[in-house]
């Protein structure tokens, strides 16, 4: 049985997908740019291991998700990350409340506040979009 | 040096740099976390995460070291002697 998240470990895991998903973006912008094919391959290489982060950070909040008993009880419309979204895990709602602490329409409102960074299989293929299929 | 300022173009050492301070920056942000994990698996995710940041910002460090961007000094053998009698050995 998986433990139930407290709340700082969900304030870190937050704090951890923002920062990985703007050094992916970051990452693929500068691959893109560089002229030292070197250097751009550096670039890519590092931009796939933190694409790997940012899905074992978005694992950790699923199997805590799973955990708990109200799950599916009380979610809202919004989504508090949306690459959940897309592989069939609970959605953390908008107005829903997390052990207290209210996500959505805070820090994460909507769908818009939070760019989905978006991996399209290829090779330094990386680009950013809200919202969308992630990865087919 | 005065910064050559493109605002269309960044150069491979400026983005390497800056690259390398993320990543700094990274692993000053995973260890915290790992450290106010209250589950075990939790923490060594964060742990694993910590690690690939170090290992990353190696990577960054030895192109910039390679292209002469990052030169290091080495310590003269007074300073390692210094330091050597002031802690003696238990």
């Amino acid at each position: 049985m998986v433990q139930a998240l407290t709340q700082r470990e969900v304030l870190e895991l937050s704090d951890c997908l923002a920062a990985e998903s703007v050094v992916i973006e970051k990452l693929g912008f500068y691959a893109a740019q560089a002229n030292s094919p070197e250097i751009r391959r550096a670039f890519q290489d590092i931009q796939s291991i933190h694409l790997r982060h940012y899905d074992m950070l978005v694992r950790e909040m699923e199997m805590s998700a799973q955990s708990q008993p109200w799950v599916g009880a009380q979610y809202g419309a919004g989504q508090f990350y949306s690459p959940a979204a897309n592989i069939g895990a609970p959605q953390y709602g908008g107005a829903t409340q997390y052990g207290g602490t209210q996500y959505g329409g805070t820090q994460y409102g909507g769908q818009a506040a939070y760019a989905t960074p978006q991996y399209t299989g290829g090779a330094g293929q990386f680009r950013s979009e809200t919202g969308g299929q992630r990865r087919q | 040096m005065r910064p050559i300022t493109n605002p269309s173009q960044l150069s491979d050492k400026t983005m390497v740099g800056d690259s390398l301070d993320t990543h700094k920056y990274l692993t000053m942000k995973y260890n915290i976390s790992a450290n106010e994990s209250a589950s075990s698996s939790l923490r060594r995710t964060f742990m694993a995460i910590h690690r690939d940041e170090i290992d990353a910002a190696e990577k960054l460090f030895d192109i910039m070291n390679r292209q002469g961007w990052y030169p290091v000094q080495s310590a003269s053998p007074q300073q390692v002697s210094q330091v050597e009698s002031r802690y003696p050995s238990i």
